[in-house]
């Protein structure tokens, strides 16, 4: 028997290494979206939903899910003291959807998964670059949608997440064999 | 440089607040149907600041007339 038909007899596959033989840490699944937001302007003070939005069923209970998110966006202060906050919020299974943090709230901004930037004075503008990494650990086999929520931190100033035709918002999911 | 666009000034200016348009490109909303099917506004919020978004045009607080009438001053 060759070595590389004892290697293929020992993996248990002629052809492919099966996830179940790779070693822990392995990313046995990769999943994303890259598009535009389907929201344009907001001035809403609640979370909204951005449009974007990704989905991935994990092979195993023990998995992690790495999340990486980058988007556009550009904020208008109108001359108050204004924020911006984004929300990554995951529904399992088809259920509610819920702040990736087991028990954190789109209200209570102190979360990793929240990001904030703050616009000071008259007519003051942003526009920047987002960026979120992220390791879920879901503890299901079911289907997880994940999405992206913003809004604004007092009223007064607007943000926008379609600003041009090339602003484009990345959510990609990785599943990490634990 | 201020990049909103029209309709986005037009509505600040007129002191309207918590709405939302869904919309590729705000500078294609130029008729009623147009603003009515982008337009959402944040009527309540849930306890954990979820907004709850009506396209009801009745819950808008305003109206395409007032928009465009303003759009027409910048």
């Amino acid at each position: 028997m060759s070595n590389a038909l004892k290697l293929a007899t020992l993996l248990g596959t002629s052809s492919t290494v099966p996830s179940a033989k790779m070693p822990t840490g392995s990313v046995i699944q990769v999943q994303t979206t890259n598009a535009k937001a389907t929201l344009g302007a907001s001035t809403s003070t609640s979370m909204v939903d951005i449009g974007i939005s990704c989905s991935i069923t994990p092979s195993a209970t023990s998995s992690k899910i790495l999340i990486h998110r980058t988007q556009g966006f550009y904020i208008y202060g109108g001359g108050a003291d204004v924020g911006f906050n984004t929300l990554l919020s995951r529904s399992i299974g088809g259920a509610s959807y819920s702040g990736v943090l087991s028990g954190r709230t789109a209200s209570n901004s102190s979360g990793v998964y929240v990001f904030g930037h703050y616009v000071s004075g008259g007519g003051s503008e942003l526009a920047d670059i987002q960026g979120l990494t992220f390791l879920d650990s879901p503890s299901t086999t079911s289907a997880i949608t994940y999405k992206i929520q913003a809004c604004m931190i007092g009223a007064g100033g607007s943000f926008n997440m379609n600003l041009s035709d090339d602003t484009y918002t990345n959510l990609t999911l990785l599943e990490i064999k634990g | 440089m201020d990049k909103r666009s029209k309709i986005v000034k037009a509505l600040m200016n007129l002191g309207h607040t918590n709405w939302s348009l869904y919309c590729e490109n705000e500078d294609d909303i130029d008729t009623q149907n147009k603003f009515e099917s982008a337009f959402k506004k944040t009527i309540s919020s849930t306890d954990d600041g979820q907004a709850v978004l009506s396209s009801n045009p009745s819950d808008f607080g305003v109206t395409w007339t007032q928009i465009k009438a303003e759009m027409d001053k910048l």
